[in-house]
């Protein structure tokens, strides 16, 4: 038995995975997509696991854990089964701190500030991602987004969200767009990493800068939330439109993931960030055409500065 | 669907709102509710049981440019789609003893 355990980022309690003999695949897989996740030592053995992995016959893994939907889950793909783990990870991080959650995002290392995509599954999130490391932006993450809150008024300095870096490696789906531009597709190329299906990882280095991948437990300040919408044949340039924040807020919550907060506790999250962030849509065709009009509105808060402790109308 | 029919509020639902708009949490699965800005001013009103007749009237002084059969049109749809989301209890006229 092989127990794993990680540091979590801002010193929470750590998590561990408790992994069968055979389980090696899945373990190579886990620790190349969360490559610079930082390891505990021997000596964390007191860390309840949050999974546990074995085999179930050949090239078929168990995981069993309470987090995942049922208790366990059959994989016939170590790459799959390593994705899960991740899943099961995050998960464990968010319930050890309240004031952390998940969005189903990508999410941009912008001049020091975090640019936030949150969208459905092939919303184009990756590509995004992987567009805009072509194109000289920081990459934080591509689907799997940790964030923390600022604290409430009363406790401590007022803040805005924060991004927290997982550095997981971004994973595209193929084949690339035709239309891509050709020193997209070099780059993109050039950075192959391990397929898995239909989608293959990105290998970006680690680092702070341009095309590169943001390490594990980096920060940034939420400096824009967008929702993208690519729409083919769109006829025109990208443009933004602004919804309410009500509704930017109702598009928002089923992005989020916040196992240690009730119903109340989203919404009112999901305001919090729409407040902070703007919760703009931006409609598009090519991603790489859209990245202007990022940038642009990175310079330009869209929304009043967020007050979490208003509007909230218990009755 | 009457006059006389009588729309209150879903008694239990916490609320939580976001600028003008409401949202609400039905307790069962707690599932999330949006209440558009339409819908979050026929909520409000609502803290007072009220007919359809009564809450045409209300938005018809709030918005006298609009005509009120487009009021009532819009009024009706958004009851009955919060009707539908089960956030509110309507008491039907003429029915039951």
């Amino acid at each position: 038995m092989i127990r794993l355990s990680f540091v979590a980022p801002d010193d929470g309690p750590p998590v561990a995975l408790l992994a069968s003999t055979g389980c090696g695949p899945v373990i190579d897989h886990l620790l190349a997509a969360a490559g610079d996740w930082p390891r505990c030592g021997r000596d964390t053995v007191s860390v309840a696991p949050l999974a546990e992995i074995e085999p179930a016959g050949p090239g078929r893994w168990q995981v069993r854990s309470t987090l995942l939907e049922g208790g366990a889950a059959l994989f016939e793909n170590p790459l799959a089964a390593a994705n899960a783990l991740v899943g099961v990870l995050i998960s464990g991080l968010l319930l050890t701190r309240p004031d952390w959650l998940c969005l189903h995002a990508a999410a941009l290392d912008l001049d020091g500030a975090a640019l936030v995509l949150p969208g459905d599954h092939q919303a184009g999130k990756s590509l995004f991602a992987g567009v805009a490391a072509a194109l000289g932006l920081g990459i934080i993450a591509d689907d799997r987004v940790l964030l923390r809150l600022p604290a409430p008024r009363g406790e401590g300095p007022r803040q805005r969200p924060e991004v927290i870096a997982l550095g997981i490696q971004p994973k595209l789906r193929l084949p690339l767009p035709a239309a891509l531009p050709d020193r997209i597709r070099v780059f993109l190329d050039s950075h192959a990493g391990a397929p898995e299906g239909e989608m293959r990882f990105l290998d970006l280095p680690r680092g702070i800068g341009a095309g590169r991948l943001l390490p594990f437990g980096t920060r940034r300040n939420l400096g824009l939330l967008g929702f993208p919408e690519r729409q083919a044949a769109l006829g025109h340039a990208p443009r933004w439109r602004t919804p309410t924040a009500g509704a930017a807020t109702a598009r928002l919550i089923p992005q989020l993931f916040a196992p240690a907060q009730d119903a109340r506790g989203r919404i009112q999250a999901a305001g919090l960030l729409v407040a902070a962030g703007g919760g703009n849509v931006l409609s598009y065709e090519n991603c790489w055409e859209a990245l202007p009009l990022l940038r642009t509105a990175m310079a330009a808060p869209s929304r009043p500065p967020p007050d979490p402790d208003t509007g909230d109308a218990d009755r | 669907m009457l006059t006389a029919d009588l729309y209150r509020r879903r008694p239990d639902l916490p609320s939580t709102e976001v600028e003008d708009e409401v949202f609400l949490v039905i307790p069962e699965g707690q599932e999330i509710v949006h209440l558009d800005r339409m819908a979050a001013a026929l909520w409000r009103l609502l803290e007072e049981p009220s007919t359809l007749n009564a809450l045409v009237d209300t938005f018809a002084s709030a918005f006298p440019d609009i005509p009120i059969a487009q009021l009532r049109a819009d009024v009706l749809a958004a009851l009955g789609e919060m009707e539908e989301q089960e956030v509110l209890v309507v008491e039907r006229a003429g029915f039951g003893g």
